[in-house]
């Protein structure tokens, strides 16, 4: 190929030849990645993704057309490129890059690996085993017009969790149950509810009034009607029973369940007058007020009426009903933003909602965007962040790792005139809990109410990212606290609290997770009043002052449950993490390279809403912040 | 038929969602030619057939050679000696069903000022700076909107004339609204944010008029956020007018390249090292991510001219993929 007028020199492109390189996702940045490469001139290149074709990939992921729908991202991506260059070696795995044959020698075998992920959680796990294995790392993400690529090499650089993850936003339980003031507070609700009828039972997901409301501290059903009707499940003389058991009772007819939830559930909420002292009283609505329909065309983006919503209500709630009973006893129906059904009952369940509580309706097309938490996606964005990522690739494989930089893709210009910019790598940061020699980080926590099986899922796999950890207590007896290889039955201390296990104020743990390497020892501190929502607090990280967890909980026990980003794969979207942020983060100043001495201080504090958590962008001057 | 379908909602869905149903519908209207299919010339079409445009025209004389094959995406090794235009179609096709693909195989100088009017958008790659005068011209003439861009090696650049440009953008004002905080107690400013749309207009100017800029006018400060590649370019078309081709890897045409630096730089009153003095040996032929990077931001602008959603870079984007520094500067006698 030396013949072929090229700008690469020929050394370059033998190594470029015969560098082996692992491409983690095939979805939108992926594709683009792909041709890249081959087009390039790599030609020895693994690529795994766990997820199948979908219509809406299509204006974007170009190795697919719509006779793949329904298949394997990674396959048909292999086969698209193979007909660019019939003689690459391209290995393409249908799997997730969790699945523990994935391990540390597996990774060691590449020169390079590329994220092209969409999520937070395989991005962290990459970053892990990218650590552990000693092999350099291009992250990238996408969200809109904006987007962003960078190099991870251990002890060179940041690491992907050396910047903190922003919180993910969460609404106090009683906002959604008693007090909504937003239409996002009627469609978590709306959700709650679906899985309350059809999906999963949570009782974090409970979506009958909260008489535990701090705010209504008064004698609930008083003035409330509703105590006389009939499946009232708040009349304290009546044992509770659930609503799905209710529902299945009336079999799940459409008014019955109307009239409870959108009558005699808000005339109780009236009841609790103390709530409406400062509020605008919700309106209860009957059945029998919706029946007037004026018939109209109805389109993806019409602010459809109360009577509209409520026929929408009735046809979704008939159509879910026959799909939940063909899944047959103990089945139950997983809620998908692209199935109609399920869409189309949140969108009205959550208008009609909103309607009660004198809030906004959207259309069904918003609602969706709120619901599934869609983040917009592009083929140029996807084309230009690819193009960066094999630039930064040969960079590294032309051992010309000072020219590697971040590069954000801006939407507009400010008087840099930059477009493209790039930014000098970051040194590690030192109190990074993840890439740091020794890690340690110090938490407050109530040794004597939290769990073991807390501490493991919502503080090491939630917060602290492990996969299958072992915790063994630094007691001078190597006492295990958690196995990971025992099953859940067999880890009877599971459900017992820190403090049976003499851990007190003080006690320091070692937690490990074989397959990513990664040890910790946390550090306990006994806190018996910790702020309202949380069950744990950062208190530092290896001897610098960490971001504080402060809202990690919720009264209902977990954010995830409260938080609109739930975990719809799909609503996490191209190449960009799911659990959007609208907080803002510590401040963090990167010293842009220019060509010349005077380089410019870019301030990359603020961040705007529109992004999602690994893309975000400076409102000023449209600097986008890898996390 | 205006209205968009199922089908098509389902489809555009992700970006529907960026730019919305009046930009998409605009979109579908619109009737693009793509001059010059090479390697950057595939990366634009990608990203117009996939937004869902009415029609593309690919036109190209030329025939597929070996060198397409590092970056060219729309054929495959069964065409060579095809014409490249014809050998795209099929796989342009695939990217798109809702979208009407041409073919035109005759050559850009025989193409008259009637035949761009036929278009909405006309962008041409692979060309003469002769052509791109004359053809950015006759478009003026007939208000069509016009694009060129190109890449070399790891440079690559796009320019926009649009013409009096007439857009929609969303700007997101803040107003303080008083929401009473859970324990009923306190209440507290928040911030809620409101979309509105605001029509505006750009005036773009030619190719041309953009030449005569006189950049010893422009400061210190100017010159820094200025790119070199407009230079580049600068050279590579001074090349091609003397050898009617463009440079490959070799001494002979870097020693002429070198040359013909000093020559332009001189001439424009810019000091030589505005120009690396290596950049000859990194802009030959068509490096694949480069034409991404800039086959993403040319297509782009032909989507926001389309659809008249948001505002377009004015006048030229360079990239360099050298230092990764993509710059948009306004080339334009003040």
């Amino acid at each position: 190929s030396s013949e072929v007028n090229t700008p690469l020199s020929s050394s370059v492109l033998t190594d470029v030849n015969n560098a082996k390189l692992f491409v983690v996702g095939a979805g939108g940045i992926g594709c683009e990645l792909l041709k890249n490469l081959v087009l390039t001139g790599f030609r020895n290149i693994e690529v795994i993704d766990l997820d199948t074709i979908d219509v809406s990939n299509l204006n974007r992921q170009f190795l697919f057309q719509k006779k793949h729908v329904g298949k394997s991202k990674a396959m048909v991506a292999k086969e698209s490129v193979l007909r660019l260059c019939p003689k690459a070696n391209i290995n393409a795995r249908h799997d997730s890059i969790f699945n523990p044959q994935y391990n540390m020698q597996f990774f060691k075998q590449f020169d390079l690996v590329l994220n092209a992920l969409d999520n937070r959680a395989a991005r962290n796990h990459v970053n892990r085993m990218c650590l552990a294995a000693d092999v350099p790392l291009i992250e990238s993400g996408s969200a809109g017009y904006l987007g962003q690529v960078t190099v991870i090499k251990k002890s060179v650089t940041e690491c992907y969790e050396c910047q903190p993850a922003p919180r993910q936003k969460s609404f106090p339980g009683c906002t959604i149950r008693n007090t909504p003031s937003e239409l996002i507070h009627c469609i978590v609700w709306a959700k709650y509810l679906f899985n309350q009828l059809f999906g999963e039972e949570d009782a974090d997901q409970d979506v009958s009034p909260d008489t535990a409301d701090p705010e209504a501290a008064n004698n609930p059903g008083e003035k409330g009607d509703g105590s006389s009707e009939e499946n009232n499940s708040h009349d304290l003389d009546k044992p509770r029973i659930s609503t799905r058991e209710w529902a299945r009772e009336c079999d799940y007819d459409a008014e019955k369940i109307f009239n409870k939830l959108f009558h005699t559930d808000i005339n109780y909420l009236l009841s609790m007058d103390k709530l409406w002292q400062k509020r605008t009283p919700p309106k209860p609505v009957l059945w029998a007020e919706c029946q007037e329909i004026q018939e109209r065309q109805l389109d993806h983006q019409t602010v459809m009426t109360l009577q509209e919503n409520a026929r929408l209500f009735s046809e979704s709630i008939n159509a879910l009903k026959d799909e939940f009973k063909k899944q047959g006893d103990g089945g139950m129906l997983v809620w998908d933003k692209d199935e109609d059904p399920a869409m189309n009952f949140t969108s009205s369940v959550a208008n009609i909602r909103a309607h009660i509580f004198h809030i906004e309706e959207k259309s069904c097309f918003e609602v969706k965007s709120m619901a599934g938490n869609i983040i917009p996606a592009i083929a140029s964005t996807n084309a230009i962040v690819a193009g960066l990522i094999v630039l930064q690739a040969l960079c590294l494989i032309r051992k010309r790792f000072a020219d590697c930089r971040t590069v954000y893709v801006c939407e507009a210009v400010n008087d840099t005139k930059k477009l493209l910019k790039p930014c000098t790598l970051d040194p590690p940061k030192r109190g990074c809990y993840v890439c740091a020699e020794k890690p340690e980080i110090t938490l407050k926590l109530n040794t004597k109410t939290l769990t073991c099986e807390q501490f493991r899922d919502k503080i090491l796999k939630s917060h602290l990212g492990m996969l299958a950890p072992d915790v063994e207590i630094l007691d001078g007896r190597g006492t295990i606290l958690i196995s990971s290889e025992e099953d859940e039955e067999e880890n009877q201390s599971l459900g017992q609290t820190l403090d049976s296990f003499n851990i007190t104020h003080g006690s320091r743990l070692r937690a490990d997770d074989f397959l990513q390497n990664y040890d910790i020892v946390v550090n306990i501190l006994h806190e018996e009043n910790l702020p309202d929502d949380m069950i744990f607090q950062v208190s530092e990280t290896k001897g610098t002052i960490g971001a504080s967890a402060e809202k990690e909980t919720t009264p209902e026990n977990n954010t995830e449950e409260n938080s609109v980003v739930q975990e719809d794969k799909i609503e996490i979207i191209e190449d960009a993490d799911p659990s959007a942020s609208q907080d803002e983060i510590p401040r963090k100043r990167k010293r842009s390279s220019t060509n010349d001495k005077d380089s410019v201080l870019i301030d990359s504090s603020k961040r705007s809403k529109q992004c999602d958590d690994s893309v975000i962008v400076n409102d000023d001057n449209n600097v986008v912040v890898l996390d | 038929d205006s209205e968009i379908t199922n089908e098509e909602f389902a489809q555009y869905d992700r970006q529907i969602r960026l730019w919305g149903l009046d930009a998409q519908k605009r979109l579908r209207q619109s009737k693009i030619l793509v001059a010059g299919v090479g390697g950057f010339g595939s990366e634009v079409v990608k990203n117009i057939v996939l937004s869902g445009v009415f029609s593309v025209t690919l036109l190209d004389e030329r025939k597929v050679c070996e060198e397409d094959f590092c970056s060219q995406l729309l054929i495959t090794t069964n065409h060579v000696g095809m014409n490249i235009a014809e050998a795209s179609k099929v796989r342009t096709q695939e990217l798109n069903p809702n979208v009407e693909v041409y073919v035109d195989t005759e050559s850009l100088d025989s193409k008259t000022a009637d035949y761009f009017a036929k278009f909405d958008i006309v962008c041409v790659t692979r060309c003469t700076l002769q052509q791109r005068l004359d053809i950015n011209n006759m478009c003026r003439k007939k208000n069509v909107k016009f694009f060129s861009g190109d890449v070399f090696g790891f440079y690559g650049y796009c320019f926009l004339d649009l013409g009096e440009h007439e857009y929609v953008e969303e700007v997101t004002v803040n107003k303080q609204v008083a929401i009473s905080v859970e324990d009923g107690s306190a209440e507290e400013k928040t911030k809620s944010s409101e979309t509105v749309s605001i029509k505006k207009t750009a005036t773009f100017c030619s190719y041309e008029t953009a030449l005569k800029e006189d950049w010893k006018l422009r400061n210190r400060r100017s010159l820094r956020q200025s790119s070199s590649v407009f230079y580049i370019l600068q050279i590579l078309d001074e090349f091609q007018s003397r050898h009617q081709r463009l440079p490959i890897q070799n001494s002979m045409d870097s020693l002429t390249l070198s040359l013909i630096r000093k020559e332009i730089l001189t001439k424009a009153g810019m000091k030589e090292n505005f120009v690396s003095d290596d950049f000859q040996d990194f802009c030959c032929s068509v490096l694949s991510p480069v034409a991404a990077v800039v086959g993403g931001v040319m297509a782009q602008e032909v989507i926001k001219a389309c659809s008249k959603k948001n505002k377009p870079h004015q006048n030229f984007f360079f990239f360099n993929g050298l230092n990764h520094t993509g710059i948009v500067d306004n080339i334009c006698p003040k």
